[in-house]
């Protein structure tokens, strides 16, 4: 039978709530707090999530999440009135500028509508959007490189060749008014210049009847969610009825996903084990933390009213109802807690991505807090499990409780040990016996205490054993590395190269005081490895996923990708060398390479069992020329026609070299290339190198060390302001490293001071609410001891004992543990952390045990401050 | 027909050495409207007898038919719901609920049942009972007297067939005590309810139609009342 008393229920839950405010504020900070950590938490995944996100957006210049390609207006008039499509805008390319000034990117002539401005990150410091005819936008540095001041109203010149038309013939000039500027963003891949529509209308009006174009309209659209764009896009084209699959049809329409939403990447893949793994840590100590308080509260709640439980289970409350209320009374502390929690979670969480940034590969630039409505749901639904869980067995407590006993209950009563004693009740005596009375609660109390002071300790010594000059050894070679953009985004020195590379070294070193010079460099074509047949076989059996990196010469080599570093004799001395001699290298007749191993592949340098040993000879191959063919017809590859399985890279103009194998070395991180083949990384003398390719010898970075501080200090100004000025270049340098690991300190400083603060803060709670409830549940009894001849001083000394028990007791069983625990913390932090140097330290335990002392006697001072304002015999009448 | 019977009813408190029994094998029957008073002193186990007659503790051994169920073969929940439709309670205490009015405690039972309350029944209750003024104030603004009336006011509202008073006059002064029984009394026979009260109080018994005497958890006598 159902019976629908859902009314009385919530009014009892509710009104004996209202008359507790005590624990409810107490159980609220609690709720409060643990809802900060879970929202803090979610706040900085999802926003370092969508940070890289934004990052990735910048690079590939927009965050759309797809594009219909080369559409009409009625294609767009017809596809816009598709409900999955929330927004979309249009950009329409007429020309493109590849003049000098622009070699490292183009410029692109485009007409822009609102949306794909905004989608492509462009916002102007100043001005407008154009639209008279003769107005234009554009970004700081593509002014800068036309020599224009970035003044609105200025005249710009612009020349730049229609599309598609690579020709000098097909150059067109115009003037235009400069109508806004923004600042140039260094990952952007082009220079946008932003014309009206009007202009790019009558442009192609004027051009199509001189017989260029025809020019391409892209349609980019933003969906409801970025989930399966691939198949939205699909079903939108095709319930507009478009044909994806023939390229002859009449209605055929091409689309594409950006990739910044295909592409994961396991820096920063939430998905990945060992970030679930990490999250479902620190989210089971968030939870076992707010679990220790919010229990804590209701358990002691729950026995200091257990007489109001029993009372009404003798009216007919039942066991069901009662688990109700206590239910209802969490939840409602809940509504008022999360909400709470998640605003100031969210705050701080926003606040320490930044932190977090700093020490990831991700650019400040482009920190994107995440609104996500995950983060709330989420954080709300680990917090409300959190309560329900903690509330479960106080509820189970009152539930099981004999309404007869509940009456007559006192806390402790079923003492069933009896000391003999002769010394009488002394009040430490008194105070030690009224901790035995509840013994969980009394361990409860400790355990929250004595964790904050564990983990803080703990947290110190994490941080405190980061050593920096360890990292600074292992991850600095030199001093200072200056190298291309492409070299230091993992990309090769071949991409991004800027040919005056080589002045400005010269200009480099001409303004520093460099000592130990060092380049490494690249060979700017194909390099590869020249492999047998069944090594290649072989090769693409075992790695199926990396089959991209086998090819083919023209004489019908079997190729794979390599890695070639050639390194200046300063720097070969750097390198650790596992097996055979590395100093062969430096032979200036000889013809050697090492092959880069792993550290901790020490033991098993050969990365592959078909990998060559020491000793034996390698064949490179340094291809000028690639052809992409069809299989199929054996002739070149033919976009639109060729099948994707039958394409295949085919080079050509190929030296090939022969080396000895002379080492198996590790090449440390500072100076190695920075990206890699899966078996055939080599590295080789810079002057052999040169001997091989000759002019087409490349430096990826120059590396110098200073004699002294002062020439130190007056290079990394140098280097630091060079760098900014020219967007080709980025460094690294000891003090950069030094500052970078710092931040990487200060970042768990932070995250483990907030943790230590809110568990300290949950323990000084749990003990506060211990002594108020242990006050308030005595005071009868209290009152009782008074009326016998107990004095008011001797009761409160007797308070005032058990809550310096409970804190240094605290106090001492964290030091204990702390001195007891810190050489293992030590074993293993040394073993995850290759920087980290154990150390011993107790000091903040040994600082934090005079404060909690302080707490233990200020608390239940107070508390007695305030109960002994009501009139003993008034408080012996109370009843309950 | 006796509307309350218990049968070989013991009651053993703690374990080992230090046991205390509370109830010695009561046997005990009741008509219906009849009002009964059990007396002793204390510690002769006369509460512990109306506790296990109401079914808010379990008896080690015997059995307790209420209206000819026997109410310990029921779980915990059923019970209490079972408790909370056959028996009023009235306690020495009053044991009324501090943070819930005069009117609302009254008809806590019968919403807990989620019954529709009878307004004009609990009206006359009220009347009857003297407290209707009092409807609005919470029951730390009553006096002993009317917190008492409040209580036995709760433990008729939701029409039970038995009425289970402990002590519910030693609050109160002799005068209030005799007046709020006297209306106990008038009330159960006008809504045709039996009641079982203990007390230690002669005179208060001697209300009573029967007055069973109970001495270290046995009964020794039993008498017809005034």
């Amino acid at each position: 039978m159902k019976v629908n008393n859902k009314k009385p229920v919530c009014r009892l839950a509710l009104r004996s709530l209202l008359a507790n405010k005590r624990r409810n504020l107490i159980a609220i900070i609690a709720i409060t707090l643990t809802a900060i950590l879970f929202t803090t938490l979610f706040t900085i995944l999802l926003s370092v999530k969508s940070s890289y996100e934004t990052s990735r957006f910048r690079e590939l210049g927009g965050c759309e999440h797809g594009t219909f390609k080369d559409v009409t207006d009625e294609d767009i008039a017809r596809l816009s009135t598709d409900r999955r499509i929330k927004e979309w805008g249009a950009r329409t390319i007429i020309g493109v500028d590849s003049s000098p000034i622009y070699k490292k990117r183009s410029a692109e002539i485009s007409y822009m509508d609102e949306n794909t401005t905004k989608w492509s990150y462009i916002k102007l410091e100043e001005g407008h959007l154009p639209t008279a005819k003769n107005e234009v936008i554009m970004d700081s540095e593509a002014l800068k490189l036309l020599g224009i001041e970035p003044k609105l109203g200025t005249e710009v010149k612009l020349s730049f060749n229609i599309l598609g038309e690579p020709d000098d013939s097909a150059i067109y000039t115009d003037t235009f008014v400069l109508a806004g500027y923004w600042e140039f963003d260094p990952v952007c891949p082009a220079h946008f210049v932003n014309v009206s529509k009007e202009y790019v209308d009558d442009f192609m009006k004027i051009a199509g009847e001189k017989g260029y174009g025809p020019f391409r309209t892209d349609m980019n659209i933003m969906l409801g969610s970025s989930a399966d764009i691939d198949g939205t896009m699909a079903e939108i084209a095709i319930d507009a009825g478009y044909e994806l699959m023939d390229k002859t049809a009449d209605n055929y329409i091409r689309y594409g996903v950006n990739p910044g939403y295909l592409t994961v990447d396991n820096s920063v893949d939430i998905t990945s084990m060992g970030t679930i793994v990490s999250i479902l840590a620190f989210s089971l100590l968030v939870g076992f933390t707010g679990y220790l308080i919010i229990y804590n509260v209701f358990q002691l709640s729950v026995s200091g009213d257990i007489r109001f439980y029993g009372l009404i289970k003798t009216i007919g409350v039942t066991p069901g109802q009662l688990k109700r209320i206590i239910r209802i009374q969490a939840l409602f502390l809940c509504l008022i807690g999360i909400p709470v929690g998640l605003l100031a979670g969210y705050g701080l969480g926003a606040g320490l991505t930044g932190m977090v940034l700093k020490t990831s590969t991700i650019p400040l630039k482009s920190l994107t807090i995440s609104a996500s409505p995950i983060i709330f749901v989420a954080a709300a639904a680990f917090e409300i499990v959190t309560v329900l869980l903690s509330t479960s067995k106080p509820g189970r407590l009152a539930a099981k409780v004999s309404p007869v006993e509940a009456l007559r209950y006192t806390e402790g009563a079923d003492i069933s040990k009896k000391k003999k004693t002769t010394k009488g009740a002394r009040v430490t005596e008194m105070a030690f016996a009224n901790m035995g009375r509840n013994k969980k609660k009394t361990i409860l109390v400790f355990v929250s205490l004595a964790l904050a002071l564990v983990v803080l300790n703990s947290v110190n010594l994490f941080v405190g054993g980061f050593d920096t000059e360890k990292w600074l050894e292992s991850k600095t070679v030199k001093d200072f590395v200056v190298g291309s953009n492409g070299y230091f985004k993992f990309k090769g020195a071949r991409s991004l190269y800027d040919e005056s590379f080589m002045n400005d070294i010269a200009y480099i070193r001409e303004n520093v005081n460099a000592v130990d010079e060092g380049k490494g460099y690249e060979a700017d074509c194909y390099t590869r490895m020249v492999v047998d047949e069944d090594t290649y076989n072989g090769f693409a059996e075992k790695y199926p996923e990396y089959i991209d990196s086998l090819s083919r010469g023209e004489n019908g080599e079997y190729l794979e990708n390599a890695v070639v570093e050639g390194l200046d004799d300063v720097l070969i001395d750097k390198l650790v060398c596992y097996e055979g001699d590395v100093n062969l290298l430096k032979d200036p007749n000889g013809r050697y390479v090492a092959f880069m191993a792993n550290k901790d592949e020490a033991r098993n340098i050969y990365t592959d069992p078909d990998a060559p040993k020491v000793g034996e000879k390698v064949r490179i191959a340094y291809a000028d020329g690639i052809e992409v063919i069809d299989t199929k017809t054996g002739g070149a590859y033919v976009d639109g026609v060729t099948d994707a399985n039958d394409i295949e890279t085919v080079y050509t103009e190929i030296k090939e070299c022969e080396y000895t194998v002379a080492a198996y070395v590790g090449v440390p991180y500072a100076i190695s290339p920075r990206y890699g083949s899966l078996c055939c990384n080599v590295v080789i003398s810079a002057k052999t190198l040169e001997g091989d390719v000759g002019e087409k010898m490349i430096p990826m970075f120059y590396s110098f060390d200073t004699p002294d501080n002062a020439s130190e200090d007056a290079a990394e100004a140098f280097i630091k302001a060079f760098c900014e000025d020219s967007s080709s270049y980025q460094y690294e340098s000891k003090a950069v490293s030094r500052q970078e690991f710092n931040d990487f300190k200060g970042m768990f400083l932070i995250l483990g001071g907030v943790l230590c603060g809110i568990i300290g803060i949950v323990g000084v709670l749990n003990f506060f609410n211990a002594v108020m409830a242990g006050i308030i549940a005595r005071k009868n009894e209290l009152a009782v001891l008074q009326a016998i001849g107990m004095t008011g001083g001797q009761v409160k000394s007797m308070l005032v004992t058990e809550g310096l028990i409970y804190t240094v007791g605290a106090g001492v069983i964290a030091f204990a543990l702390s001195l007891a625990f810190t050489p293992v913390l030590n074993g293993l932090m040394s073993n995850m952390f290759w920087f980290y140097s154990g150390h011993f330290s107790v000091t903040p335990v040994a600082i934090m045990i005079p404060v909690f002392a302080i707490i233990g006697f200020a608390v239940p001072f107070v508390a007695y401050k305030g109960l002994s304002k009501t009139p003993v015999v008034e408080r012996i009448r109370e009843i309950g | 027909m006796s509307i309350l019977e218990a049968k070989n009813l013991k009651k053993i408190y703690g374990k080992g050495e230090s046991t205390v029994n509370a109830l010695r094998g009561v046997n005990l029957s009741v008509e219906k409207g009849e009002f009964v008073a059990i007396v002793g002193t204390s510690g002769s186990g006369k509460s512990t007898l109306l506790h296990m007659l109401g079914g808010l503790d379990r008896p080690t051994e015997g059995e307790v038919f209420v209206d000819g169920k026997n109410i310990f073969e029921l779980k915990d929940e059923a019970l209490t719901i079972f408790r909370r439709r056959k028996i009023g309670f009235v306690f020495q205490a009053f044991n009324l609920v501090p943070v819930l009015n005069v009117y609302e405690n009254i008809v806590l039972p019968i919403e807990l049942d989620g019954e529709k309350v009878d307004k004009e029944f609990i009206d006359t209750i009220v009347d009857t009972l003297g407290i209707s003024h009092k409807k609005e104030a919470l029951p730390n603004q009553l006096s002993g007297g009317q917190q008492q009336r409040v209580a036995i006011a709760r433990a008729l509202a939701s029409r039970p067939a038995i009425i289970l008073a402990d002590e519910p006059t030693g609050n109160l002064d002799t005068k209030t005590g005799q007046d709020v029984l006297s209306l106990l009394k008038v009330s159960a026979q006008k809504f045709s309810q039996t009641i079982v009260m203990i007390t230690h109080n002669e005179e208060i018994a001697q209300l009573a139609d029967r007055i069973i005497r109970i001495e270290d958890g046995n009964i020794v006598s039993e008498k017809e009342g005034r």
